[in-house]
């Protein structure tokens, strides 16, 4: 994993005058290590869990309140769907594109689950798998305007974004509903292990999609479409395809999300999630070190961003920051996680 | 860039517009010379902040710190003037606030590797934050009469956003086609190697870039507060997406290297006759998104199918 | 609702003929009628009224929280449209006083309801009509003073950064316990959206082992906060709200919450409606009209249920 080390140690105990001793060599080496970047290294090419790690340290170290199991309870059951939505983001990202529509499709998932489980009286698995489906088709539209219409991504799922949430309030009529039925909350509020069914929701699909990607020719062939359509065609890989699965996929997690939401807060409503949801959402994978220009990105480090920002929102609010300040706060603090991380990397 | 291909360009543009101004003459009021002038001073306040949006992206950036700045520097500006500072040299303080977070963002894309997504989007909350806070979270207003003409007076009948946007567009026309400046800007954004060769700093293009860019955010701050004669601490969130689509509908390509000015502005022009159309049409609310979405979709969709074929047709031709 | 619809529907297909003759347009325009009950309230009050009198009516919502150019834009685009008469409830009560003038100058009479315009402006308008909401922050922050037997700590789930209703009311609030012995132990904007209520109150409440009490500046953020109370098993916390709406009244009943401030969305629209008619018909003279009207306010609590279900919304 680290560098490798140049013997080109300065022993520690030769400028106090005595001789190099055995103890003062091992730390010239771990400090010619250090020197040449291996510790760097190491940092650079894991940022996002350094981040986390980091921030986490700095919490319980100066947060009252922070280091508590509860706290940490509160902190996954926030994480557990911006978790889920930021998977099928981060592949999109991954392509060199972006889904604005992300929080637009969890405003409508919100509205038409809860009319399925409240109105029309849909067991629960019905309803799950319905918006499931959902997601899907508004991803494929998303995908197929973006492929074959070539209309560019940002343009695209804008567009798409916009009539979603016109969609959406005219569903709803604006009202919201709420007290939902007992079995279609149990989708994400069973209690497993002390938390929510929603956490253990989001791990299996942080799980079943980090394999796709990582361990499947579709991962790698999303990697390659990334890099330059033109060398994934040149492989033989059916790019068009890909591109339009990825927003397929990114749709279907965000209705997900938005069930879970849903289910999370007992309200359906037409403005869950919106632009403000998917930008976070977006912020989250870059601070996992997804690149906006495509072909780096992984399930578990945009995770690790969720987390992180979800911690930093945590800790603003049990250090009692103005309101005002909040997104400002929170927003520096993110910066200066990314700046370091560059730096880090830059060594590397 | 070749003039044959801003030709065409600007002609796959143009199409929409033409059909959209054919359309819009069945809709009552739309063509009223109130009306108009109306809907250009509505859309000034994104057409100077596209005129800023248009370089960030030919050089593959973004800016997100619009929304921020709407509201930042003209409250920095607002409350130099309820304390009795003079209306020039208060503006002037909240143009330069603003430039100055422009190069804020400059400096971290250029020296720090940070993204200009992140950079922009926190420098944006950064000062949305400093602008709740620095009035408790309310708006302050009730500018001197000089200030607001600026917003809201007319010179020769024609209102002075107006002829604001119109400035801006000249200015950056010149600095895109009559500078060689503008000519590194455009190589930084698609052809790399031509830069090198000259040898010339991507972070200086880059500084001035996102500097020129939180300069407009500024102006249009400026402008925006003029108009409502108030300075409003969330008044910006609803430009910040605007600006960009105005500048992709008038044919800047997100992946660099392409696009020019005065079709952003038209871009934001767009957007803005839109909006005034379905207001005059009186459509639902609800459905009003449901058109917005749809129709900037199917405009940038025919403009992109216009180029193409022109393409094809110059193609051809050689 | 479905009438709304129909009626834009309506209006798109037959744009060219129908402006000129007797009916008026009386239009309103306010930020949002999304997952906000009163304002549909209003809304719904103000077209049945118009429509019952045998006009038009226009809706124009900016659909958004806090875009306040995006509704004076729309304001001066009506104007452009020459509409009979506005309803308006600004955004923001500075921003809108440049586009009152203009309405002033085409001779649109308009009528303010809910939020104010900003003092010194009156002239702009006819009347004014609507809660005091800085007396309904004050009587909810006295009767928490009573329910907590003057001592203890509370929450504030504030409403959207810069809106100015959401700001009276909490600043009613804080002096309505002044001098006692409550303190505000925590305060964040719920931004009037259930999801980011939830955040905040469960956030605030990791921060505080101990709290007594919270006010909500809407009822709308009640189903996250109470689900958020709910979660961290934090019983016996008194919550007051603001707004009077069906939900509210509901979980008054249920004893969920101590009690909610009433506001008259449905009296704000009649009243707004009458008054405009009456102007332009030449029955009454705008000046003649009183500059504010209140609307009134009083707490639902669980002694006058029966009288809160006949007004909630």
């Amino acid at each position: 994993m680290s560098a490798p080390v140049t013997e080109n140690v300065q022993s520690g105990g030769q400028g106090e005058g005595g001789e190099p001793s055995v103890q003062a060599a091992a730390a010239g080496k771990g400090r010619a290590w250090i020197a040449s970047g291996g510790l760097l290294n190491l940092v650079g090419r894991n940022v996002a869990l350094f981040i986390f790690l980091a921030l986490v340290i700095l919490a319980s170290l100066f947060v009252e309140n922070f280091a508590a199991l509860d706290n940490a309870e509160v902190i996954l059951k926030q994480s557990a769907i911006p978790a889920i939505a930021v998977i099928g983001m981060t592949m999109v990202l991954m392509t060199g594109g972006i889904d604005l529509s992300l929080g637009y499709v969890v405003g409508l998932a919100s509205i038409v689950s809860g009319i399925m489980a409240n109105t029309w009286f849909w067991p629960a698995p019905a309803v799950l798998a319905s918006i499931l489906v959902l997601g899907l088709a508004l991803g494929l539209c998303n995908g197929l305007i973006t492929q074959f219409m070539r209309v560019p991504a940002f343009i695209a799922t804008l567009g798409t974004g916009y009539v979603l949430y016109g969609l959406a309030q005219i569903v709803s009529q604006g009202s919201i509903i709420n007290r939902l039925p007992r079995n279609f909350l149990a989708i994400g509020r069973t209690p497993m292990f002390g938390l929510p069914s929603a956490v253990f929701l989001a791990l299996a699909v942080a799980v079943v999609f980090h394999v796709l990607i990582s361990r499947t020719i579709f991962g790698r062939r999303l990697k390659a479409f990334g890099f330059g359509a033109r060398a994934a065609a040149l492989s033989g890989v059916p790019a068009a395809w890909i591109n339009v699965s990825v927003y397929a996929f990114c749709s279907t997690l965000a209705a997900l999300s938005g069930l879970l939401f849903t289910v999370r807060v007992n309200a359906a409503q037409p403005n869950m999630g919106g632009g403000a949801f998917t930008f976070e959402v977006v912020t989250a994978a870059i601070v996992g070190g997804t690149s906006l220009f495509g072909g780096v990105g992984s399930v578990a480090n945009s995770i690790l961003g969720v987390l992180s920002i979800k911690i930093i929102e945590n800790c603003i609010n049990l250090l009692g920051v103005s309101y005002h300040l909040y997104l400002a706060v929170q927003g520096a603090i993110i910066l200066l996680a990314i700046i370091l991380g560059n730096l880090t990397n830059r060594r590397a | 860039m070749n003039i044959g291909f801003a030709a065409r360009r600007g002609l796959a543009v143009l199409f929409p517009v033409a059909a959209f101004l054919a359309l819009g003459s069945r809709v009552p009021h739309f063509l009223d010379l109130s009306n108009l002038l109306n809907v250009v001073r509505q859309s000034s306040i994104t057409g100077v902040c596209a005129v800023g949006m248009t370089f960030v992206i030919v050089i593959k950036g973004i800016d997100l710190s619009l929304g921020g700045l709407l509201a930042f520097c003209p409250m920095i500006s607002g409350v130099l003037m309820l304390a009795g500072i003079n209306v020039p040299a208060s503006m002037a303080a909240g143009v330069l606030a603003g430039t100055a977070m422009g190069l804020f963002n400059g400096l971290m894309v250029s020296k720090l590797t940070v993204p200009a997504f992140i950079t922009t989007l926190v420098v944006g909350q950064i000062s949305q934050g400093l602008a709740l806070t620095i009035n408790g979270g309310s708006s302050i207003g009730a500018f001197p009469d000089s200030f607001v003409f600026i917003g809201n007076g007319a010179v020769g009948g024609i209102p002075l956003s107006d002829l604001l946007l119109l400035g801006f567009l000249a200015l950056g026309f010149f600095i895109q086609r009559l500078t060689p400046l503008g000519n590194h800007i455009y190589a930084l954004g698609g052809n790399e190697t031509v830069l090198r060769q000259e040898g010339l700093s991507a972070a200086r293009l880059q500084f001035f870039v996102f500097g020129f860019s939180g300069f407009c955010a500024a102006v249009a701050g400026l402008l925006l507060s003029a108009q409502l004669d108030t300075v409003q601490p969330t008044q910006g969130d609803a430009y910040q997406l605007d600006a960009i689509a105005a500048c992709i509908i008038g044919g800047v390509d997100l992946a660099g290297g392409r696009g020019s000015v005065p079709m952003a502005v038209i871009g934001a022009l767009i957007i803005g006759c839109l909006r005034n159309v379905l207001d005059l049409l009186g459509i639902h609310p609800f459905m009003q998104n449901v058109f917005i979405g749809s129709i900037i979709v199917v405009i940038v969709y025919l403009s992109g199918v216009v180029h193409r074929q022109s393409e094809l047709a110059t193609r051809g031709t050689l | 609702m479905k009438r709304l619809l129909t009626l834009a529907l309506g209006l798109t297909l037959c744009s060219a003929a129908a402006f000129a003759d007797s009916p008026y347009t009386i239009a309103f325009s306010l930020k949002t009628v999304t997952n906000d009950d009163f304002q549909k309230a209003i809304a719904t009050s103000i077209q049945q009224a118009v429509e019952k009198s045998g006009n038009k009516f226009l809706l124009v919502t900016a659909g958004d929280e806090t875009g306040v150019s995006i509704q004076v834009n729309q304001v001066e685009d009506l104007i452009a449209k020459k509409v009979d008469a506005i309803v308006l409830n600004p955004m923001d009560g500075k921003a809108v006083v440049p586009v009152l003038k203009k309405a002033q100058a085409a001779k649109i009479p308009v009528i303010i309801v809910d939020s104010s315009v900003e003092k010194g402006n009156e002239s702009l308008y006819v009347s004014y009509v609507g809660t005091d909401n800085f007396n309904a922050g004050k009587v909810a922050g006295q009767r928490m003073v009573k329910e907590l037997g003057g001592q203890g700590g509370v929450l504030i789930v504030r409403g959207a950064n810069g809106s100015s209703a959401g700001d009276q009311r909490v600043d009613g609030f804080k002096a309505g316990i002044l001098g006692s012995g409550l303190k505000v132990v925590g305060e964040q904007p719920g931004n009037w959206t259930n999801s980011v209520a939830m955040q905040v109150t469960e956030n605030m409440l990791q921060a505080n082992k101990k709290v007594d009490g919270l006010f909500s500046a809407s009822d709308v953020m009640l189903d996250g906060t109470l689900q958020a109370i709910g979660d961290a098993n934090r019983s016996g916390i008194k919550i007051l709200s603001v707004d009077g709406s069906k939900k509210a009244v509901d979980l008054v009943e249920q004893g969920a919450i101590v009690g909610t401030m009433a506001q008259f969305p449905a009296k704000m629209g009649t009243i707004a409606v009458e008054n405009l008619l009456a102007v332009l018909d030449g029955k009454k003279a705008a000046s003649s009209i009183p500059k504010v009207i209140d609307s009134g306010t009083m707490v639902y609590d669980k002694t006058n249920l029966d009288e809160a279900r006949k007004w909630a919304f």
